[in-house]
């Protein structure tokens, strides 16, 4: 997992596979990023091959953290079939979507 | 007919290798990038709930895949012989969890039966629990 900053918002990539046994990690990884920063965020799925029911809940729990700061999370980049099943758990009805990374980093969103 | 049978130590270590394993036996039919994901996705949900709830993280256990493979369908099974699941429907209703606080999302069982063509569970308390799922892969074209 790697991140940046780009304009007011930070984008966070995830690469590899994210499933129950490395979920946690990127929790404490996440939770600590969240803390020392104010930004939105991005989490940016391009450079993830697989991702199951884990990475719902590891989003889910990133969105409460951050709604409770009135801070926005943002998804891009999911393969065809996670984003069938975010769209399955209704993530996309709380949180937006973009297809291209470009559009955020170039702030015509 | 063709099928293949694996048993593995009940850690989540091996969802990695459950979910490849499989991957691996079904490219023999080439299937498409999608319907080796949506495979993948169905495995790693069944055993890491065979690890969680049916084992509660014990790597003493077992976890037994079998992967059967007639003309075009594939049967997958994932069996545990751990707790067993009291109440069926509960489990089967989204967002049911018996985790919270781990952030389990509570999608495991909804997400198999969104990807499979035909989804069973059979659950007996303090014996196990056996999933059955089938699916069609699409026809191979060229």
């Amino acid at each position: 997992m790697t991140y940046e900053k780009v304009n007011h918002l930070i984008i966070v990539y995830f690469h590899g596979e994210i499933d129950c046994s490395n979920a946690p990690i990127y929790r404490q990884k996440l939770n600590d990023l969240l803390e020392n920063t104010k930004e939105d965020i991005v989490f940016d799925f391009h450079e993830t091959s697989f991702i199951d029911s884990s990475g719902i809940g590891l989003v889910l729990g990133r969105y409460n953290q951050l709604k409770f700061e009135h801070r926005t999370l943002i998804l891009t980049g999911l393969n065809q079939v996670a984003y069938r099943l975010f769209e399955l758990t209704g993530l996309f009805q709380i949180m937006p979507y973009y297809e291209s990374i470009d559009d955020i980093k170039e702030g015509t969103i | 007919m063709n099928q293949m049978e694996v048993t593995f130590s009940a850690t989540l270590d091996n969802e990695n290798f459950a979910r490849t394993t499989v991957g691996a036996f079904l490219t023999q039919l080439n299937p498409t990038i999608d319907e080796i994901i949506e495979f993948k996705t169905i495995v790693s949900e069944g055993v890491s709930n065979a690890i969680i709830h049916g084992y509660n993280h014990n790597p003493e256990c077992q976890v037994m895949m079998k992967v059967q493979i007639d003309g075009r369908t594939v049967k997958l099974i994932i069996q545990d012989y751990g707790k067993g699941i009291e109440n069926l429907e509960k489990v089967k209703t989204p967002f049911y969890t018996t985790a919270k606080d781990l952030e389990h999302a509570g999608m495991g069982i909804t997400i198999i039966e969104t990807l499979a063509d035909t989804f069973e569970i059979e659950s007996v308390v303090n014996i196990g629990t056996k999933l059955i799922i089938t699916k069609r892969l699409k026809d191979n074209v060229g």
